[in-house]
């Protein structure tokens, strides 16, 4: 399948903080869920790809373009969702669709203000007396607005109550019907992804843990939990951490199956994303 | 150009947030020179004044919601935000100039029920443009290189020294050159709004370049 998205060796270094060498590739069709704790390199890593910031090193390509060199064309066809930035809180949504009509080529007024309608936007209330959901709502509709090809999202369910959390992930997934179109959308919320993710792409510490599909992970990855007696018997190649608690040990297996049959246990948990993100993190090995 | 004219289009909705104020300032200043008979040292330097805060304020308005960074992600350059900034800044002075001259015109003829001296007008306009341009020559870039916050406090230290910088430059030049200070005024009052126009206009153009190598540069 076509590559939508290629992210190769992409490091960047701050004081105190360093992205290394991080790699991906997103195609058409999917979506991709970017998990990590808060200043894992999420964020970093999505700015560093629209080179909002300066990568020291690294190569972004899009639509098969290099992004350094036709970065104008290939943000016609992306459309982002920043968390923690937007346009002026006293600015409604008419006003903004006389901004972005000038700002994009493809931009679809009659799409704008259907989405506007859409998600009950009101359309003369500055964004300042939007709730939260409704910011978020019209942060996506002006995403969407120029029918992108590529869909990048930071963190856009972070504060948002179950009902609003949901219509954004029915977004999302019904972006991706025509199999032509991609989307990036990075979370702490690991449970969101594990809804609408085909493929979940770990960071840790500006490092990539992993990236995988999201049925490889819950399908075989699993926790098993023992004591202490029962977890010494374990070969630490057979695991990938544990984590010890109160009363037992928490184990991240990477193949349920094998290990049944290796270790002849018959109960292993399913390990949701967030068991799995936890214990890389907090475990040890 | 259409990107441009969408975010300068931006900043100018932005601004209906000071209709009232702006509204305010401008019955106020009317009234108060219009009663003490002293329109022409009063409205066209004041309002073009407010006009040109009004425009650097646009800084304040990006830095609360962090614009900069969520514009970076549209198909526009950083030169094109720079450009797009200035040109708004510009504009919005001229049209903060334009008022005060109609005002001060209409004021005038109100006021004399006379001949109104357009030129005398226009000058003291002119010359007050040329001088919030010089400000605006310093201030853009300090915005941008510190940010609105800080750059707010360096621009009041800036505004007081660019006043040295003007008058040290025009004392050297009485020195260098060895003009009196009677020849210099006279030069000044012949030719100086000509000279301070073309000057403002190679440097606020020097300006623009040094705050698109700023920008360039800024992590948002």
């Amino acid at each position: 399948m076509q590559n939508i998205l290629e992210v190769k060796n992409l490091s960047k270094k701050y004081k105190g903080f360093e992205l290394k060498n991080v790699s991906f590739n997103l195609q058409k069709g999917m979506i991709m869920g970017l998990i990590g704790e808060n200043g894992a390199g999420k964020t970093t890593t999505i700015k560093a790809i629209l080179n909002i910031i300066n990568s020291d090193d690294g190569n972004i390509k899009i639509f098969n373009l290099e992004m350094k060199e036709n970065e104008k064309q290939i943000k016609e066809d992306i459309g982002v969702v920043l968390d923690d930035s937007f346009l002026s809180d006293y600015l409604n949504a008419i006003d903004i669709n006389k901004v972005m009509k000038n700002i994009y080529q493809r931009w679809d007024e009659n799409l704008y203000f259907k989405y506007i309608e859409e998600f009950k936007l009101p359309k003369d209330k500055i964004i300042k007396e939007y709730s939260s959901g409704m910011k978020m709502k019209l942060k996506i509709t002006v995403a969407l607005s120029h029918n992108p090809k590529l869909l990048i999202l930071d963190e856009p369910t972070s504060g948002l109550d179950p009902i609003a959390r949901n219509e954004i992930l029915d977004i999302l997934q019904e972006f991706i019907q025509d199999e032509e179109k991609a989307v990036l959308v990075s979370s702490h919320i690991t449970s969101d992804l594990e809804h609408i993710a085909d493929y979940i792409t770990f960071i840790s510490n500006g490092k990539i843990i992993f990236t995988k599909t999201r049925d490889e992970l819950i399908d075989n990855y699993g926790i098993v939990k023992c004591s202490k007696e029962e977890f010494k018997k374990i070969k630490p190649k057979d695991f990938i951490k544990y984590k010890k608690n109160k009363y037992e040990y928490e184990i991240l297996i990477e193949n349920k199956n094998e290990f049944k049959k290796k270790y002849k246990i018959d109960v292993i948990d399913k390990a949701t994303i967030e068991d799995i993100m936890i214990i890389y993190i907090k475990g040890e090995k | 150009m259409n990107r441009i004219k969408g975010l300068i289009i931006k900043d100018f909705l932005n601004l209906k947030t000071y209709r009232v104020t702006a509204l305010f300032i401008l019955i106020l200043f009317a009234t108060v020179s219009f009663i003490n008979d002293d329109i022409l040292s009063f409205i066209p330097i004041f309002i073009p004044l407010c006009a040109g805060m009004i425009g650097i304020s646009s800084f304040n308005y990006d830095n609360i919601t962090k614009s900069d960074r969520y514009i970076l992600t549209f198909p526009v350059s950083r030169k094109d935000m720079v450009k797009s900034r200035y040109l708004y800044i510009f504009f919005i002075t001229v049209i903060g100039e334009v008022l005060a001259v109609l005002l001060s015109i209409i004021l005038q003829s109100i006021k004399q029920q006379s001949l109104v001296n357009v030129i005398e007008v226009l000058s003291i306009s002119l010359g007050t443009f040329c001088g919030i341009m010089i400000l605006q020559i310093f201030e853009i870039p300090i915005m941008y290189k510190f940010g609105a916050e800080k750059g707010r406090i360096i621009q009041m230290f800036t505004i007081v020294a660019i006043a040295f910088l003007i008058s040290g430059v025009a004392i050297s030049f009485i020195k260098i050159s060895s003009i009196s200070l009677e020849e210099f005024l006279y030069i000044m009052q012949k030719y100086g709004l000509i000279i301070l126009t073309l000057v403002d206009i190679f440097l606020y153009f020097l300006s623009y370049k040094v705050s698109v190598k700023i920008f360039s540069k800024k992590e948002v």
